[in-house]
């Protein structure tokens, strides 16, 4: 079909069209659905390439790789081809499956679709999460046979546990702490629980996560240095060599993690694993499974794990037609064990349609993304250079807290908005870096809490509640956590709570000695706070009384201190704070398939965490390049990479690549 | 596929877990009144989401209260399960299937309502509550239930309880504008009034937007229209109602007259019609069907009754995935459909307890139980207890003696802590049925292991029998006139048999067939048999000294006044049950007997006579019981005097009304 055959049979189907004009001149179609507000004349059929009608008009009876670039509207492309294959679609008790990473995603590509068929259920069909998907379908409903669960009230769910979760609030988890300790230094130990422990089928052997970052197999854990000198150590104490064979260590923490699932619990990797036996135990889980989405089209396929698309597979070999979209540049989840060079070679026999233009960015910025990460295939910047030459840009700093502010003014010089543009980041603790002070920090909570009440924002009242209502409870009896503004555990009403807080703050404001703050110390304001508030708060607390477990009269009023340190200093205006207007901060990771007008992209200091330096971008191959990559792909028209101080070479390097410098 | 089971817990009249298992196709659910046979069909209209709009919303009465109204259920569980599903529907319910491809549904709501006084319901499916559940799947069954008739001429004229209004909803299915367009139509005449038949309305019209500018000024004046009240199609529908013609194949419509003239018994017919074609309509369906009747024989006469359960039958063998639950109070409806489709159901210990016929071994009596569970002996599915008689003077006696032996064990039993009895069978419940002779081997299978049945499935309720001692009859060698023995052709002494009346002395064994029945039957939990332990029924009577009562019983009866027999009751009379020698006594009680079997009297007459004379008796006792009931256990005391029950009676009245038989 040519690419206009094929707009025709999209818009007969999609907008209901009976007439002969072409979508391109057909402007009064009543149904005619479009990208955007500031596109509204632009019908979204006659825009689509013809890379992207073909995907389209591609057979949900083979398996398909469609290779999507960066910025190249795949996520519309999602949308629209599952608009026609329902739109066609007869059968009521199978549909189609369209599984993606995030539930923003799953919501995009829902509205789409909506848009499009106007149908009020989109049901035998699902769109959601591939977790929920894995799980719902397939880990919660048969599990439990296969896993073994001794359910609570007739159900054998298991609750989903993070393998870091804090035991200081959870007391519970003390039921699995293992008998195995985590030694990590000398007399250095703490426990481990069975929520820790995991088996992955691609090693063949169970894991143990120590933190966020780190991990290990059991047998590498009994080999480490530290592990072995406690074995040593103990069995030199008891004078006993059998003691802490590696068999038993093995047994006991096993033991653990079956008595941890017998018992309903499972974290993330279980979970996985549990669909994953349920489909290779019984062969007619994964038949019906198939049966009741024949397609499978999962968005963002680089993200796959190992495990995921094992159980994928299993579904495919069932019968089910699988439909893979993504970009393998894109891959940035290798701790989640999301493999590009695996999933290229699982996708090896799938028929592969390309979509090479990239809608989001401008040229510059496509090719220097290609040249640092090495692409080879053509792709094309469909957006509009805006910035010609400073298009590209890198930034040497020597000072993390001064970039927003050099980024606000690179901005306000061409003429880009801040709301629509991003800092990117790749840790979170570089994001805090660059934050100047945000309220959570806040000593001075009542003094602050009043300036932002004063401020009549949304966003500053719901700040200035918190913060009031963190002093407060501690005035009532505390409160367990910072839920409903830290309410305490003796108030009844949550309601209530907040508007205690409110006239709280309405009475701070309306006297006029703590509502003063020019030109005083922070000393002398917590003494006139001292005076006045005791009033303030036994009257307020009037409406409060009924809702008090434990009513109380203030006889003996804790005191307010002034925070150490702060007697001597000026009282911090408001302009101290985050204007709301500030650029936003975001991880890399959070960042993936948003785009922003400019991107600012910070590289860390020193080249210790993985993927976090410019030069790693550029060097390392793998997930760094990757990583590198996606960055810098969510720029439209300005990209800026922010570095450390380069030496001369290093400056050199970049400027090979297209960057160019900044002051 | 079908349901197979359900449980139902803290719901109504259900406070622990009640369980119900169906058959495929027709149910017949039968049980006295408050065994839980609406509870059980409401739960199902509950979890099926018959009706989910309308008043079927949980409310405070739901949840089980107990009698003294101390104790409440926390919350209401209902659970059914699906069994035989097809491989078709194995993916149609995937989302409610278990991991053995059974599909569940469960239902759960807590007792503590919203602020606003609504019941939050938690529905899932399968095995856990995390697995995903399907909304959409409950559009793939169709629950129809048929309320109990209370008011045929309510169902059959216009409105929303129209199940006029419900057929034709029905038979329309999705073509449902040709209708609404014609009435649309016609109002669209009318309202535009194009032909001028219509002036009137237009006038009026006319005259209150007149009125209207004239008031309010053309300004805030708002324009009104005159049309028919509603044309949506239910509206459309539900102002149709039926009319009828007392003869049939009347066409001129204008002789039909409203059938508010109608008798009441016709407007049953005509409602039952519109039922039936109602049903004709699930032919064409192919959906799961779950049709749900309670008490269908209200104002049915028994033929119709047998038609309609018959029709029922023919229904579901024909229809494979319609499934019917009916409660009656019918014996008629009960004794026409075979015992496979009776589940009886059962109230105890607060919940209910419902037994399948089917599943009770009953070994080679089923055959007899399907033929000769008739009218009168379904009574037994109603009842609370069970008294099984050989004839009908045990039919007819029963009940009186029962009121004696009440009396007498309430007295016995005032001073201890055991509970008093109702002081009458109909009181308590209890039937008395006649089975015509010694087939107790039958019955007592329903109750208890017996005859070479065995299982653990037994109707749960107490059950007597009383059959007689029957000893075999006596054998005396012949003498001639010189006292020698006549011998017969072959030599050997001849002899003859006559009857034997044994003394309590010498008590004779019995030739009863039943009685072998005995030791198996009193092991079980809910059955004991009895027997005469001398002869038979009034013989045994008439030996516990009631001798003056019954020969007064028997003159009465015999036709000629002042002759031998008279004579001879008088003397018996005279002798006023002040028996010393049991052989005088025994042939007293042989006298009576031979007349009471003679052609003049015959048991059922002398039976019914003496009944009579009991009972005025009785109630003349009862008669001069005081306002404030001070003399009771005095009237109770002389009730008690009347007549010597034989204590195998007692014990089978006892056993049968609950109480205790050993002390």
């Amino acid at each position: 079909m040519t690419k206009e055959e094929m707009q025709e049979v999209l818009s007969k189907v999609l907008c209901r069209k009976d007439h002969p004009l072409h979508c391109d001149s057909c402007s009064h179609n009543p149904n005619k659905i479009s990208s955007s507000q500031e596109d509204r004349f632009i019908c979204r059929i006659s825009e689509k390439t013809e890379q992207q009608l073909q995907y389209i008009f591609s057979s949900i009876k083979q398996n398909i790789f469609l290779e999507a670039c960066a910025g190249s509207g795949k996520t519309e492309v999602v949308g629209m081809k599952m608009s026609y294959e329902i739109s066609k679609w007869t059968d009521r008790n199978n549909g189609i499956a369209v599984l993606t990473f995030t539930n923003e995603a799953t919501e995009t590509i829902k509205n789409r679709v909506e848009q499009f068929s106007k149908l009020s259920s989109l049901h035998p069909h699902n769109i959601g999460t591939l977790t929920g998907f894995l799980h719902g379908f397939i880990a919660q409903k048969f599990g439990y046979k296969f896993f073994g669960n001794n359910g609570r009230n007739g159900d054998f769910s298991y609750r989903l546990i993070d393998k870091m979760m804090d035991t200081f609030k959870n007391h519970w988890l003390e039921n699995y702490k293992s008998k195995i300790p985590y030694v990590y230094g000398a007399g250095k130990q703490e426990s481990i629980y069975a929520n820790q422990i995991y088996y992955d089928y691609q090693k063949k052997d169970y894991y143990i996560q120590f933190s966020e970052n780190y991990k290990l197999t059991i047998t590498e854990y009994y080999n480490s240095k530290n592990f072995q000198k406690f074995v040593q150590d103990t069995r030199n104490k008891y004078n006993n060599n059998e003691l802490y064979k590696i068999e038993y260590v093995k047994k006991q923490l096993i033991s653990d993690k079956v008595k941890f699932l017998k018992d309903g619990f499972a974290n993330f990797e279980d979970m996985n694993n549990i669909a994953f036996k349920a489909l290779q135990e019984n062969i007619k889980v994964a038949s019906i499974i198939s049966k009741r989405f024949p397609i499978i089209i999962v968005d963002e396929c680089q993200d796959l794990s190992w495990i995921e698309i094992q159980i994928l597979k299993k579904l495919k070999d069932a019968g089910s037609t699988l439909h893979f979209i993504g970009d393998l540049n894109q891959a940035i989840y290798d701790f989640k064990n999301a493999n590009p060079t695996y999933t290229k070679e699982f996708l090896s026999n799938f028929i592969c349609y390309k979509l090479t233009d990239n809608f989001r960015s401008c040229q510059p910025i496509v090719d220097v993304s290609n040249r640092i990460s090495s692409i080879t295939t053509t792709i094309a910047g469909r957006t509009n250079n805006k910035l010609s030459d400073n298009s590209v840009c890198y930034y040497e700093y020597d000072d993390l807290q001064v970039l927003q502010e050099k980024y606000s003014s690179f901005l306000n010089l061409f003429n880009i908005q801040p709301e629509s543009s991003s800092i990117l980041v790749r840790q979170l603790s570089l994001k805090s870096n660059l934050q100047v002070r945000s309220a959570q920090k806040s000593i001075h909570l009542i003094l602050d809490a009043i300036q932002l009440w004063k401020a009549k924002q949304q966003s500053t009242r719901i700040m200035a509640l918190e913060l009031a209502g963190k002093q407060l409870q501690k005035w009532l009896g505390g409160s367990k956590n910072k839920d409903n503004y830290f309410c305490p555990i003796d108030i009844k009403s949550a309601f209530r709570w907040r508007i205690f807080i409110k006239d709280f703050l309405e009475a701070c404001c309306s006297n006029s000695f703590i509502n003063n703050f020019e030109n005083k110390k922070y000393g002398e304001w917590y003494k006139t706070a001292r005076e006045q508030l005791p009033s303030i708060l036994l009257n307020t607390y009037k409406s409060l009384k009924e809702y008090d477990e434990n009513p109380r009269d203030f006889n003996s009023f804790p005191i307010l201190r002034t925070p150490s340190g702060t007697t001597e200093s000026a009282i911090d205006a408001i302009s101290m704070f985050e204007p709301p207007t500030s650029i936003r901060i975001n991880t890399i990771h959070s960042a993936k398939g948003c785009g922003f007008e400019s991107v600012m992209v910070v590289s860390s200091k020193d080249q210790k965490s993985i993927g976090g330096h410019w030069k790693q971008w550029i060097e390392v191959e793998g997930e760094s390049k990757r990583i590198g990559y996606v960055a810098s792909t969510r720029a439209k028209y300005s990209l800026i990479w922010a570095v450390p101080k380069l030496n001369a070479k290093d400056r050199k390097q970049l400027e090979t690549y297209g960057f160019k410098r900044i002051e | 596929m079908y349901i197979s089971e359900l449980k139902v817990a803290g719901y109504k009249n259900a406070k622990e877990t009640s369980q119900i298992k169906f058959n495929k196709g027709l149910n017949v659910l039968v049980g006295e009144n408050g065994s839980g046979k609406t509870t059980i069909i409401n739960a199902l209209r509950l979890i099926l989401k018959e009706n989910e709009f309308s008043y079927m919303n949980i409310s405070e009465d739901d949840f089980f209260i107990s009698l003294d109204k101390q104790v409440s259920s926390e919350n209401i569980k209902i659970d059914i399960t699906f069994d035989s599903l097809t491989p078709d529907e194995e993916v149609t319910f995937l989302s409610w299937c278990d991991a053995e491809f059974k599909a569940q549904l469960h239902l759960e709501v807590n007792a503590n309502p919203n602020r606003k006084g609504y019941y939050k319901k938690e529905v899932w499916g399968g095995q856990s509550k995390a697995s995903i559940f399907e909304e959409e799947t409950f559009e793939c069954i169709d629950c129809i239930y048929l309320p109990p008739l209370r008011d045929a001429e309510e169902k059959l004229v216009n409105g929303k309880k129209s199940r006029l209004a419900q057929l034709l909803k029905k038979q329309y299915g999705d073509n449902k504008e040709k209708l609404v367009d014609s009435v649309k139509g016609f109002n669209d005449i009318i309202t535009s009034n194009a032909d001028g038949n219509y002036n009137e309305i237009e006038a009026a019209k006319k005259n209150i937007n007149t009125k209207l500018v004239e008031t309010l000024g053309s300004h805030l004046g708002q324009s009104v229209n005159l049309q028919f009240a509603e044309t949506t199609f239910n509206k459309v529908v539900e102002s149709i109602k039926m009319v009828f013609f007392p003869l049939s194949g009347e066409t001129d419509p204008n002789k039909f007259r409203d059938i508010a003239t109608n008798s009441l018994g016709y407007n049953n017919l005509l409602y039952i019609a519109t039922v039936f074609a109602e049903l004709e309509l699930l032919k064409d369906n192919n959906l799961v069907t779950v049709l749900l009747i309670e008490e269908p024989e209200a104002h049915l006469h028994p033929q119709l009754q047998v038609k309609f359960i018959k029709y029922l039958k023919q229904l579901t063998d024909m229809l494979h995935n319609t499934q019917v639950v009916i409660t009656t109070h019918s014996p008629v409806l009960a004794s026409s459909i075979s015992i496979d489709n009776l589940i009886h159901i059962v109230q105890k210990d607060e919940r209910f307890v419902a037994t399948a016929l089917k599943d009770i071994n009953m070994s080679n009596s089923k055959g007899y139980l399907n033929r000769w569970l008739d009218v009168t002996k379904s009574t037994l599915l109603f009842s609370k207890g069970i008294i099984l008689v050989e004839g009908i003077s045990e039919a007819m006696l029963i009940p009186v003696l029962a009121q004696i032996t009440l009396a007498k064990y309430n007295i016995s039993v005032s001073e201890t802590s055991k509970k008093p009895l109702p002081s009458s069978l109909e009181e308590a419940g209890v039937s008395v049925i006649n089975i015509n002779g010694i087939n107790f081997k039958h019955f007592l299978k329903l109750f208890s292991d017996c005859d070479n049945s065995s299982g653990d499935e037994k109707l749960p309720i107490r059950c007597s029998g009383i059959t007689d001692n029957d000893p075999g009859k006596t054998e005396i060698p012949l003498f001639d006139q010189d006292g020698m023995p006549i011998l017969s052709d072959d030599g050997e002494p001849q002899k003859k048999f006559i009857e034997t009346y044994p003394l309590p002395s010498n008590p004779s064994k019995g030739n009863n067939s039943a009685l072998a029945l005995i030791e198996d039957v009193n092991k079980s939990k809910w059955a004991r048999l009895f027997h005469s332990p001398l002869k038979t029924f009034e013989y045994d009577l008439a030996m516990e000294k009631n001798t003056k009562l019954m020969a007064q019983t028997l003159k009465i009866l015999w036709p000629i006044e002042n002759g031998k027999v008279s004579k001879d009751c008088e003397k018996i009379i005279e002798y006023d049950n002040k028996y010393v020698d049991e052989n005088l006594l025994s042939e007293d009680a042989k006298f009576i007997i031979e007349h009471i079997d003679d052609e003049n009297v015959g048991k059922g007459t002398y039976a019914q006579q003496f009944a009579e004379i009991i009972e005025t008796q009785i109630n003349n006792e009862l008669f001069k019981i005081a306002s404030d009931k001070s003399n009771s256990t005095a009237i109770l005391q002389n009730i008690n005097k009347l007549i010597n029950v034989p204590k195998y009676i007692e014990d089978a009245v006892i056993w049968s009304c609950g109480g205790d038989l050993h002390d």
